[in-house]
């Protein structure tokens, strides 16, 4: 325990965060130099340098739109899953009411269900209404599963303030309401980022969902790259290579902003008894 | 905690929506599995059958131990790798909270890319990974088993690691500086370190960790797709790549249903278990 005061580079972290970026990197690699280089050999670095791909990719209008499909229904779903979420972690974390236990697992147990059980029904439910080839119903769907994972991370951080708080808010004449909304939410900023990390991590990753629920309008970039691939009977690797590279930087900035709080926030105030 | 039942007026908008869009598709597959379907829109009631011809198919036992094998392997590499470098991090490393944000890039990399960049990397020829296995003189090669599941398994520690690294990382985080300073006093070693303290103090974090790892590993069905099509032959199917299979290329919507039943009656009671196990660790 002596290394405590003396920081320094640990050999199994860099061995480690070399196998996490490695992958990455090459992807990089492959999305800056021409097919033909990708197929032949395997280099480090692009040779020859070229954008071709990118250039490919942003002179497609369906490539483009998919990328912006995407953004369009992972913020529906985010703004979404906030909305109902805050109210349900709230009562989850304050009250003790009949049922609590039950209606929080039966509210997890969502998460847990396969996607793969959910395409064929989904596909004939949101056909029922019409909503084939929405953001809103791929925004919907998704809510299954960044719903409980929300309430779920909430809670924690809802318990981890103190119940003095809401009290004292009602002395002082707030409403339930404006309590939730200029007082509970900000001291929950950091559980916020986390929950929208969580949502993230399933709403723009998944695509099985989003591909069965779209047809045109609403298709996400990355079904868009397994339809280019599929009819040529193999992938495109330059092209999905740059697509792939598009697609990380969203993520890329939602790890930027939350650069403060991967550190403690994610103990989702539950380990900090 | 207050004793109040009007605290399901707070959960009405959540319970709406998820039951108003999973209860039903939920039920639409129960219903399934207890009919045989014409043309896909004629259905009549045929019981159990489809549960009785997939339980005693060797064929559904085949992909449901291939997927509990797959989950076990990756699941431990991933716990016990991912505590070892939260561990790392938190007594060694300069920087650490900053190297989190990288570590952080797999987690939120599309599933369909990560299955797209670990095939491109086993390419003998031009991939990164198979160039160089085949300038040491192993070669990989995603026709035999041995290969699929050694670049499954590494991809999918690749995927998911992280996750396991950034909560004990976080549950480390939160432990007091005051436990380690007096087991330093008391000289106790690394090792008792960890068996009293560490250990304990992370045991919530480590359930929680399996709790959203185990049912996502159980339904693993793109990346391995994009490796292998489930291949060769069928072993590196997957119950969810099955699943999928059975209802959207063979159109069998009966027997897709009882495959998903079953597949909720294995995962809902685990989740259930790791739900007390959590609630039990963590405040109740």
């Amino acid at each position: 325990m002596g290394s405590r005061s003396g920081k320094r580079w640990s050999k199994s972290v860099l061995l480690y965060l070399f196998f996490m970026i490695a992958p990455l990197y090459w992807l990089a690699v492959l999305s800056l130099q021409p097919n033909t280089s990708s197929l032949a050999r395997a280099n480090l670095a692009p040779d020859p340098l070229s954008f071709e791909n990118y250039a490919f990719i942003f002179s497609q209008q369906n490539w483009v739109d998919g990328f912006a499909n995407a953004i369009i229904y992972v913020a529906i779903n985010l703004l979404l899953t906030l909305v109902v979420s805050v109210p349900a972690a709230y009562a989850f974390s304050r009250y003790r009411f009949v049922g609590r236990d039950q209606a929080f697992f039966f509210v997890f147990v969502f998460r847990q269900i396969p996607t793969a059980i959910l395409i064929i029904p989904l596909v004939q439910m949101f056909g029922a209404f019409n909503m084939i080839d929405t953001h809103l119903a791929v925004a919907l769907a998704h809510c299954l599963f960044t719903v409980p994972i929300s309430i779920w991370i909430l809670e924690g951080f809802i318990s981890s303030i103190p119940r003095e708080l809401d009290e004292t808010a009602a002395v002082d004449g707030y409403s339930h309401g404006a309590f939730l909304l200029r007082i509970m939410l900000p001291q929950i900023r950091t559980g916020i980022g986390v929950a929208a990390f969580f949502s993230f991590m399933f709403s723009w990753v998944e695509l099985t969902i989003a591909n069965v629920l779209t047809t045109v309008n609403a298709k996400p970039i990355g079904v868009v790259m397994r339809i280019v691939a599929e009819p040529l009977g193999q992938v495109h690797i330059g092209i999905s290579s740059a697509a792939s590279i598009l697609m990380l930087f969203p993520g890329m900035i939602l790890v930027w902003l939350m650069r403060r709080h991967l550190a403690r926030g994610f103990s989702m105030g539950r380990v900090s008894q | 905690m207050w004793m109040n039942n009007r605290a399901w007026i707070y959960l009405i908008p959540s319970l709406a929506l998820l039951g108003g869009i999973g209860l039903m598709p939920l039920a639409t597959m129960i219903n399934y599995s207890v009919q045989d379907s014409f043309s896909g829109d004629q259905f009549f009631w045929v019981g159990a059958k489809w549960y009785q011809d997939a339980l005693q198919s060797p064929a559904f036992w085949g992909t449901l131990g291939r997927t509990v094998l797959f989950t076990g392997i990756s699941l431990t590499l991933q716990l016990v790798l991912g505590f070892y470098i939260a561990r790392k991090l938190f007594h060694v490393q300069k920087f650490s909270s900053g190297l989190l944000s990288l570590l952080a890039l797999p987690l939120l990399t599309p599933w369909i890319v990560v299955g797209f960049v670990w095939r491109h990397a086993m390419n003998p020829d031009s991939g990164i990974l198979g160039a160089l296995g085949t300038a040491i003189g192993a070669a990989p090669d995603l026709n035999s088993v041995i290969w699929v599941w050694v670049t499954i398994i590494a991809m999918d520690v690749w995927h998911w690691t992280s996750l396991t690294v950034i909560l004990c990382y976080a549950g480390y985080a939160a432990i007091p500086k005051a436990y380690f300073q007096a087991a330093q006093i008391d000289g106790a070693g690394t090792w008792a370190v960890f068996r009293h303290i560490e250990l304990p103090k992370l045991r919530g974090v480590l359930v929680i960790a399996l709790l959203l790892r185990i049912a996502d590993s159980l339904m693993i069905h793109i990346e391995p797709q994009m490796i292998s099509r489930g291949g060769p032959h069928v072993s590196s199917t997957f119950f969810s790549q099955e699943l999928i299979r059975t209802a959207l290329q063979e159109f069998n919507l009966g027997e897709a249903g009882a495959l998903a039943v079953i597949y909720l009656l294995l995962v809902v009671p685990i989740s259930w278990a790791l739900y007390r196990a959590m609630r039990g660790a963590g405040h109740g």
